[in-house]
């Protein structure tokens, strides 16, 4: 009921306003076409620019995540090596161990020297 | 095989640490003045065994040498293992000091254990002290393996389970220091047989 009643006054402000929008039409028509048409090409550019643009930056995006990726990798690595003992920590603790049996030494050393006597 | 810290229940640790006191100071009066020389020898050479890693598939595992420790240095062993494994606790980071304790039983008791095997058996012959060197490096390794699962086992772990997983990794170990330890000993035997002749830091009168 509703659609009809728009319907009907559609068509009477169309009959109403008919003819000088019809003889209007040809010149109105073309320019707004023109503009459009160029308003559509604008679009299309910058729409292709932007496409363009996006997916520079998610291919920059990949390659940085990728780099970073590689470069935690690294750190971990380095990390695993930190940890590690080096061939420092090897000599200084066969030198610790050695001291210490040294002094152990000498003191059962001492101690038999003088229970012998001198 | 070295336990890190937080992994023992704190009794456990604390008892542990009671456990290898009470070792240490036997071990330190069993000890024989005249022998400290090999001791830190063989000490040293505990020491770095732990940085020699046996490749097992996508893991590694080291070198322990408790056997051979004792072999050489009898009662000394476990002094001998404490303090090797204070200083890999220390400079390589090997183990928590707060599981001291607890590795100095896992490692030490196993040497005993293998002191008192070889002397029991070893002195009888050459070849004999050579396979029973083999031998008893060897069940050194297990039974420290079985100390871990029992340690771990106070955590609430399974005990089966660990020590199969234990001893299984430790397989390759088990076999080199075997060999080791025969190398080791007959190459003794020849060339300087006394180091072999006082495993037990017997004071001369």
């Amino acid at each position: 009921m509703k659609v009809r009643l728009v319907l009907a006054i559609f068509v009477m402000c169309f009959s109403c306003a008919g003819i000088p929008a019809l003889a209007a039409e040809p010149a109105t028509g073309s320019s707004e076409a023109r503009e459009s048409a160029a308003v559509g090409a604008d679009a299309e550019k910058w729409t292709g620019e932007a496409v363009r643009i996006l997916e520079a930056m998610q291919s920059q995006q990949r390659e940085m995540a990728q780099e970073l990726r590689a470069v935690k990798r690294e750190i971990a690595a380095l990390k695993v090596a930190l940890n590690e003992p080096g061939f420092k920590d090897i000599v200084g603790g066969i030198g610790y161990i050695l001291g210490f049996f040294g002094i152990a030494f000498y003191l059962h050393a001492r101690r038999r020297h003088q229970r012998s006597g001198p | 095989m070295h336990l890190s810290d937080g992994v023992l229940p704190t009794a456990v640790a604390v008892g542990s640490f009671a456990a290898s006191g009470l070792c240490l100071a036997l071990s330190i009066k069993k000890t024989d003045g005249e022998e400290l020389p090999k001791i830190a020898v063989m000490t040293s050479a505990f020491f770095v065994a732990s940085l020699i890693h046996v490749p097992l598939g996508p893991t590694s595992v080291h070198l322990l040498l408790p056997g051979l420790v004792g072999i050489l240095t009898g009662w000394s062993a476990f002094l001998s293992i404490f303090l090797g494994l204070v200083l890999q606790s220390f400079l390589f980071q090997f183990g928590g000091l707060t599981a001291l304790g607890a590795n100095g039983l896992m490692m030490g008791l196993p040497a005993w254990f293998a002191a008192w095997l070889f002397r029991r058996i070893g002195a009888r012959s050459a070849t004999g002290a050579v396979v029973t060197a083999a031998s008893a490096s060897a069940a050194a390794v297990t039974l420290a393996a079985l100390i871990l699962a029992a340690l771990l086992a106070t955590g609430g772990e399974d005990f089966f389970g660990v020590a199969k997983i234990a001893v299984a990794a430790h397989v390759p170990v088990l076999v080199l220091e075997g060999v080791i330890s025969a190398f080791v000993v007959s190459f003794l035997q020849k060339v300087k047989p006394e180091l072999l002749r006082h495993p037990g830091g017997r004071p001369k009168a």
